[in-house]
């Protein structure tokens, strides 16, 4: 036996150190506390972005449902009351959108006043305001966009159908959230109706372009091309097609539209939006 | 409802909150708890069709199956030229006839063994003569069935049990909505601009006015 180290000694030793070292490395505590070995806890970042909202309470009795929904009714109300101050709807000949949003104000009102006697009827609280988070996140960010676009009202008139849409889109996906049979039935007479004024906007925004009346790709049936865009395609993204009948079913999906201004790199620009049916952190809590 | 839970003691300290005397309730729960653990305490309404929602999912369906009915009766006299439709009226009768097939179909899938698979014979009867007229007429009444079938989901929709029908019935009626306020726009009734803030539910049809044969 000898005490010197050959070649083959020293590479096996020096190998075996380096697989050594690696797994402690990897069991030890790094500098930001991760004991895991696979990385650190805290991604750095750089910019800033908005906090994580939690998410609210999980409890969705049939009185937040339904002040929920009177809520919305309240929001369309103060939109409308907005769109009309900004004279930004279109008025052309006949029927046409400034006359629909009128009148979908009118329902909108006997709406909310009816949800609000089934609260109370239902033992619950009625609520009277706007939807805070709907007013922040869907009608001030869309009007903001409104105003910048400068669409001689082709925005605003397709803004308030699709809040009509999304209106009818909340009705529906409240109905497997109603514990009360009775209460399923009173959302959906209301829900219809907002279908009927959606069908109704889309008609006066379309002029009534006969490829705008009913969805018929999705059945295999050949129509007339539907009126898509008032601008070039150039300019920003296709507006959405509008039809008075847009397929078989009720959706509940997300409603798309494009708003916003042309040739701009900021906050403004003009993009696809998509406005969802209200969840657990736009849900009206009930006192009681 | 923080900190409540399945245990019989969370239960016991959710019904104390609730006012209940724990001695009335501790015997029973305990009772419960050691019986049957995995008990549920949800009271969730029951998802698929349960009671009495089969026979009212098999007269949804056999209204249905009426205005399929009633759209291929116009679609085959255009078609055999004994009235006349314009290149929309014919893609607007055929899309709502593909509409009220789908809708059918999907009630008596949802509805299995229950369902009704034939259009009702009562309300074909009453409303036939609408449809053999001429194309106006027939539009009329197509806007005045798709008003009825609203009112008639939506009645039924108060009464089903069941989340999943009640659900697709919900779909379906929106839509339904959506076909007579077209229709109308269409021939210029008063019905192209909603009238009221809901929907009249009184003009639904009552299953027992209209069995399912």
């Amino acid at each position: 036996m000898t005490n010197e180290l050959d070649r083959r000694s020293v590479l096996r030793i020096g190998g075996l150190s380096v697989a050594l070292g690696a797994i402690v490395a990897a069991c030890g505590t790094n500098e930001n506390g991760s004991t895991t070995g696979l990385g650190p806890e805290k991604v750095s970042q750089i910019g800033t972005a908005p906090p994580l909202q939690k998410a609210g309470s999980a409890d969705i009795s049939d009185n937040r449902l339904l002040r929920t929904a009177t809520s919305m009714h309240h929001n369309g109300i103060d939109l409308i009351d907005r769109l009309l101050a900004l004279n930004v709807i279109p008025y052309r000949d006949g029927y046409d959108t400034i006359d629909a949003a009128r009148h979908y104000r009118g329902l909108l009102e006997q709406q909310a006043a009816a949800l609000a006697d089934a609260t109370a009827a239902n033992g619950g609280a009625p609520f009277t305001e706007k939807n805070p988070a709907i007013d922040k996140n869907i009608v001030v960010r869309a009007i903001e966009l409104i105003e910048a676009g400068h669409m001689d009202g082709d925005d605003a008139a397709r803004f308030l159908h699709a809040f009509a849409t999304l209106a009818a889109e909340t009705h529906q996906s409240f109905v497997p959230l109603l514990s009360k049979p009775e209460l399923r039935g009173a959302a959906m007479a209301i829900g219809s109706v907002h279908h009927r004024m959606a069908a109704v906007l889309a008609r006066t925004i379309t002029g009534g372009n006969t490829g705008n009346i009913v969805e018929v790709a999705s059945l295999g049936l050949d129509g007339n091309d539907p009126m898509e865009a008032a601008v070039s395609e150039e300019f920003g993204p296709k507006p959405v097609a509008l039809f008075q009948v847009p397929g078989a079913y009720g959706p509940l999906g997300a409603v798309q539209i494009v708003l916003g201004q042309f040739g701009v790199d900021s906050d403004l620009k003009r993009t696809l939006q998509n406005f969802e049916t209200p969840s657990l952190n736009s849900l009206v809590p009930d006192p009681a | 409802m923080d900190g409540i839970t399945l245990g019989s003691n969370g239960r016991r300290r959710f019904l104390q909150a609730l006012g209940v005397g724990s001695a009335a309730v501790a015997l029973p729960l305990a009772a419960s708890a050691s019986a049957a653990p995995a008990a549920t305490t949800t009271t969730a309404p029951p998802k698929r069709p349960v009671g009495g929602d089969a026979a009212l999912l098999a007269f949804a369906e056999s209204v249905e199956r009426t205005a399929m009915e009633a759209y291929a009766t116009v679609i085959r006299r255009a078609d055999s030229k004994v009235i006349s439709a314009d290149a929309t009226q014919m893609l607007v009768l055929h899309a709502f006839h593909e509409h009220h097939r789908s809708y059918a179909d999907a009630i008596a899938a949802l509805n299995g063994s229950d369902a009704a698979r034939v259009a009702n014979a009562a309300l074909w009867a009453e409303i036939e003569g609408g449809f053999t007229g001429p194309l106006d007429a027939a539009l009329a009444a197509a806007e005045a069935l798709e008003n009825t079938a609203v009112a008639t989901h939506g009645t039924l929709v108060g009464q089903l049990l069941g989340t999943d029908a009640a659900a697709l019935l919900s779909s379906i009626m929106v839509i339904e909505a959506r076909h007579a306020t077209t229709i109308a726009g269409l021939i210029g009734s008063a019905g192209a601009v909603p009238g009221g803030p809901l929907d009249d539910l009184s003009q639904a049809l009552l299953p027992e006015n209209y069995p399912v044969l």
